[in-house]
């Protein structure tokens, strides 16, 4: 079974993702990191929790991109493409809670210690479970499509307030927020870098690896209910 | 009672800025309710994450005018809530007819 008939087994920036995931893992879990004090070897968690956010963000992004789209051409397509990239950045989102909440657990000392990052994330998963939510109460689909993608553009922006400019105004004990130092200014050194990116490059080419699954996937339940 | 506000030209402007948001915020939402049906359980899912970070930066903007804290001390927030809704203003602008349209 080939995926792609026409270009062989695999496209190039499949096997690139693989590539990348596996390099992220061994050099996660096995390259020298600083020694720092309460951080301790969980800093390994900086290559899979980070790039989690990242994926989302882009994923997202993507998504929002594709609403705009829709709403200018009402091609399928872009409708498709729009809410599965929306369901794969949920997906990242829910890791990036559960690898947070693992790191709290050794930093913080508990897994969640209400902090404004951690609420602000979560309440932030919920506009886009929302927009799932706003999808599921439509019968007619080309309705659904126009006013989820106007829901999609609305939600993005307040989203990234949301995560992005508010736990920074009130103190918090993420890196970054309420006037603590952001990670580069004190550990990520040349060598995290070079896992560093890997690793948020690789988790967003699979981010979009497996939305393009679901769109075929949808594709081929669409062809099998309603023929051609 | 105990309980005056210190502020209060603040703490107007405060209230004036908190309309502002959630009229601009929930005019959207209650449009994009009414086109699903009228459902009003509907509209409190999709409204409350998008007005929960506007209310907890009036929440906060309301308690320094309330307290009497220095102005300066309020300045990011009010600045915060204001560019919020520009954002959500332009894009409803920007949106809306399609909105009306469907």
């Amino acid at each position: 079974m080939t995926t792609n008939t026409k270009k062989g087994p695999l496209n190039w920036w499949k096997i690139l993702t693989i590539i990348l995931l596996f390099y992220t893992l061994i050099a996660g879990f096995l390259f020298p990191v600083p020694r720092l004090p309460i951080l301790n070897e969980s800093i390994r968690n900086l290559y899979f929790h980070v790039p989690m956010w990242f994926a989302m963000i882009i994923m997202l992004g993507i998504s929002v991109v594709n609403a705009v789209l829709y709403l200018s051409n009402e091609n399928w397509k872009h409708d498709k493409t729009a809410v599965e990239s929306a369901n794969t950045g949920i997906v990242f989102g829910i890791l990036g809670i559960v690898t947070g909440m693992l790191w709290a657990k050794f930093t913080w000392g508990e897994p969640w210690s209400n902090d404004p990052k951690q609420n602000a994330s979560a309440i932030g998963l919920l506009i886009y479970l929302a927009y799932f939510i706003l999808r599921g109460s439509f019968s007619d689909p080309v309705q659904k499509a126009k006013i989820s993608a106007i829901y999609n553009i609305l939600a993005y922006p307040a989203f990234l307030a949301l995560i992005f400019v508010l736990p920074r105004l009130t103190s918090s004990l993420h890196p970054g927020n309420g006037g603590n130092p952001g990670f580069n200014a004190y550990d990520l050194d040349s060598k995290m870098r070079l896992v560093f990116y890997p690793a948020i490059i690789g988790f967003t080419l699979l981010g979009w690896w497996i939305t393009t699954l679901r769109i075929r996937f949808k594709n081929i339940e669409h062809l099998i209910k309603w023929g051609n | 009672m105990d309980n005056r506000v210190e502020d209060n030209l603040l703490f107007i402007i405060n209230i004036l800025l908190a309309s502002l948001s959630f009229a601009s915020a929930l005019t959207m939402i209650s449009a994009i309710a009414a086109k699903a049906g009228n459902n009003a359980t509907l509209m409190a899912i999709l409204g409350f994450p998008v007005i929960l970070p506007l209310l907890l930066l009036i929440i906060k903007i309301s308690k320094a005018a309330m307290d009497g804290l220095d102005r300066s001390l309020s300045i990011d927030e009010i600045g915060i809530v204001l560019s919020i809704n520009v954002i959500i203003i332009t894009v409803t602008y920007l949106l809306f007819p399609y909105l009306w349209r469907s």
